[in-house]
């Protein structure tokens, strides 16, 4: 009988356990503090775990740091971020680096976790940055620049600075960076007996050999030219054209006669040459296809893409090479990359700012390069030996194109609303790409939406 | 005697309510707070970051005076409609087929069971492929002289595809209706027979009002499924191919597959518009309401439960 009652007392006292601990994480908004705390307590539990059977080292743990960081991207990133962590780790005793890696819908997850306030401490952002620098959710770095005698343009150059400032105020250091070129298929060139594009080529050189290189039917089809909606994919022409999408004062000036012309370049490749897949097209090779794959299957001529591009050639059975991205009345073309920025909940800043520091330097960005992982944003690293005889491919490429093309970049329109932006974009352009939308039209809807907010 | 039978009464009062309650609790926590607190934030302009504000029944006004959301209650209606009809129809048809003892029968019950077990995420992905322009369906189209759609790419045939793509997993609905028809008695049949009934009579009057209460069960959780379709729509309509997929607007060609759920996952998960959110969510509840009603109200007509027979 009594023992009956202890164990009933036993499972109250473990379902009271269960609501406490449910009601804490009910109220999110004011544990904003308490949240971040929970996660560096448990954090450091499963450090000491880790620590357990040395007596002495059970005791230091008490002064061991635990610095959060989270990143997206693939496996290789995955790998690369913690080697770098580690080394890191292995020269600064008592800081440990915990890895949130988010494969997926990671904007997402961020914005819940800052909602909740469980931000990591360190977050890799790319053209999401200023979406939370804006709210105030970020630390301002300029102060710990200067304290630490850094000279950030001079490591990442100045367009890394600009896109990742706001109001003046520096958020992020680049991580990663490069930019956009051309790959293309030299057997396409070859048997069409075509010379291979150059550095020097416009809009008419691309359409003219576009043309050529389109034709055939059913699985011999071939495609001169491959996009997709990704704003790299219709920015650059805007560009290119002279237009912008903000001003200085992060006004929305696209609706431009530049924009027309860039983005009816864009609609002409599909309704006047016929030289890009249609995404119906597109479909046809499966639910994953993109101009990259499709590229990689030998059925396009070229595609304007990344270093990471390599990784899809790797068992590719046609030779190819890379060049600086085609002009337009200017010769420019789109940035890719991330930067490393401390959120505002971060408890140990100094600490924080010392490992971003440490990873955007040489022998932490050198191990981006040793994992062909990405192109670096350091700019000794991406002019470095060491970079061009990384192995990125085993095609005999021109591997300095990237070097030459990171002085080519714009500075991408990445303000506070990007992110709703980016979506308003996509959805009115996708009519410019598939030819039933003019160019005016979308940039007038585009306006529209963004100025009724 | 008395006093101590009340006892044990008491007694066993306490330990229902000690087994029920991780139930109670969990159902206290995890739905019955949260619907609360949607329908609180459903008067408010909450954006997840800061504590918003009150804002009364305007995001009401706003969705019902908003195109996107009459587009989107359209879709899931013409879903919903056709999808439980025609799942209705053929699980029946398909049970009724499976039950007569033909040789392996056991395997082809296996078959209409098995794509039930398939994630729907899979299933979508798999079938985004089935339905490409020139994938399986149009070049077996094809093969009879007609030049197929291109499904998911129009707006014309997306529905038609994310329902066909849906009676794919109708293995639940078969297997309930399966079980259902082993359970009329044999009795009944041969009664009828020696009364010189034929299939179709037999199938009229003895099959269907016998099957009827698993038929209501079907057509009930398939409204309350269906009205809530997302998945499906999700991972097709957030393809990168798709216009808009890339941004997660995820409608579909000139939002065609735009769904209910979908409209409120958009606006809450990626505009963070939270309060709108919940309203929609408050308002596609009322409406899932409305129809259940309808159903249970008209059960009586058309459900026959044996017990029931005076």
């Amino acid at each position: 009988m009594r023992k009956r009652f202890a164990a009933m007392g036993l499972a109250g006292c473990l379902l009271l356990g269960l609501i406490a601990g449910c009601s804490g994480s009910g109220q999110q908004e004011t544990a904003t503090t308490a949240g971040s705390e929970a996660v560096e307590t448990q954090a450091s539990e499963e450090g000491s775990k880790a620590a357990e059977g040395d007596a002495t080292a059970a005791e230091s743990t008490g002064e061991e740091v635990v610095i959060t960081m989270s990143h997206w991207g693939s496996e290789t990133d995955e790998k690369t971020y913690r080697e770098r962590a580690d080394l890191y780790e292995s020269t600064h005793p008592g800081v440990k680096i915990e890895m949130n890696y988010m494969p997926s819908d990671h904007i997402q997850k961020l914005n819940t976790m800052f909602a909740g306030g469980t931000a990591p401490d360190i977050v890799v952002l790319a053209e999401d940055i200023h979406s939370f620098s804006s709210k105030g959710l970020l630390l301002p770095l300029d102060d710990y620049v200067a304290e630490a005698g850094i000279d950030v343009a001079a490591r990442v150059g100045q367009t890394a600075v600009d896109t990742y400032s706001y109001d003046g105020k520096l958020y992020g250091i680049a991580d990663r960076g490069g930019s956009m070129v051309l790959f293309y298929n030299k057997d396409m060139f070859d048997a069409a007996g075509l010379d291979y594009p150059t550095a020097d080529w416009k809009w008419e050189d691309m359409l003219e050999a576009a043309q050529v290189l389109t034709g055939g039917t059913g699985d011999e089809e071939t495609w001169g030219f491959g996009l997709e909606t990704w704003w790299p994919y219709w920015m650059t022409w805007i560009y290119q054209s002279g237009g912008r999408v903000i001003d200085e004062e992060g006004n929305l000036v696209i609706n431009s006669p530049e924009s027309v012309k860039g983005l009816t370049f864009v609609q002409e490749l599909t309704t006047v040459y016929d030289v890009v897949p249609t995404r119906e097209e597109y479909a046809n090779f499966g639910s994953g296809a993109n101009s990259g794959t499709v590229f990689a299957q030998g059925r396009i001529g070229m595609v304007p893409n990344g270093l990471w591009f390599f990784s899809n050639l790797s068992d590719v059975d046609f030779n190819y090479d890379v060049v600086e991205l085609f002009g337009g009345d200017q010769q420019v073309t789109a940035p890719f990359g991330s930067a490393m920025t401390i959120s505002q909940t971060c408890k140990h800043p100094d600490i924080a700012f010392d490992i971003i520091n440490f990873m955007t330097d040489v022998e932490a960005q050198q191990i981006i390069v040793k994992n062909l992982e990405d192109a670096p944003a350091n700019l000794e690293v991406l002019a470095s030996d060491e970079f061009k005889n990384a192995g990125w491919t085993n095609a005999d490429v021109d591997i300095d194109v990237f070097s030459r093309s990171s002085e080519m970049v714009y500075t991408p329109p990445v303000g506070a609303n990007w992110s709703s932006w980016d979506t308003i974009f996509s959805d009115e352009l996708a009519g410019v790409f598939d030819g039933t939308v003019d160019p005016q039209t979308a940039l007038d809807n585009i306006e529209k939406r963004i100025n009724e907010g | 005697m008395k006093k101590k039978r009340k006892k044990k009464l008491g007694r066993e009062t306490a330990w229902f309510w000690f087994f029920i309650s991780p139930w109670i609790i969990g159902f206290c926590i995890f739905t019955a707070f949260p619907m609360l607190a949607s329908f609180y934030y459903s008067f408010t302009n909450w954006d997840m970051f800061q504590a918003g504000s009150f804002v009364g029944l305007d995001n009401y006004k706003k969705l019902l005076g908003e195109e996107m959301f009459f587009k989107a209650v359209y879709n899931t209606f013409f879903y919903a409609f056709f999808y439980v009809v025609l799942s209705t129809l053929l699980s029946l048809f398909v049970a009724v087929l499976l039950n007569y003892p033909l040789k392996g029968r056991r395997i082809f019950r296996t078959i209409f069971y098995i794509p039930t077990l398939v994630p729907v995420v899979v299933s979508a992905l798999l079938f985004f492929r089935v339905f490409a322009p020139q994938g399986p369906v149009n070049a077996a189209l094809g093969f009879f002289g007609i030049e197929g759609p291109t499904w998911f790419f129009s707006e014309t045939w997306s529905k038609p595809a994310l329902i066909i793509m849906s009676l794919w997993g109708l293995g639940t609905a078969f297997i309930l209706l399966l079980s259902g028809l082993q359970g009329i008695p044999g009795e009944l049949y041969e009664a009828a027979r020696i009364d010189g009934s034929g299939a179709w009579a037999e199938f009229r009057y003895i099959t269907v009002p016998m099957l009827s209460p698993v038929i209501f069960y079907n057509v009930v959780m398939g409204i309350i499924n269906s009205l809530q379709v997302f998945t499906q729509v999700y991972v097709i309509g957030t393809n990168p191919l798709m216009p808009g997929g890339s941004t997660g607007s995820g409608g579909g060609p000139g939002n065609s597959l735009l769904s209910i759920v979908q409209l409120l996952y958009i606006k809450g998960f990626r505009d963070y518009k939270m309060g709108y959110a919940s309203a929609i969510a408050w308002v596609l509840l009322i409406i899932i309401l409305i129809f259940t009603m309808l159903i249970f109200k008209s059960s009586a007509l058309w459900t026959y439960y044996e017990e029931e027979r005076k």
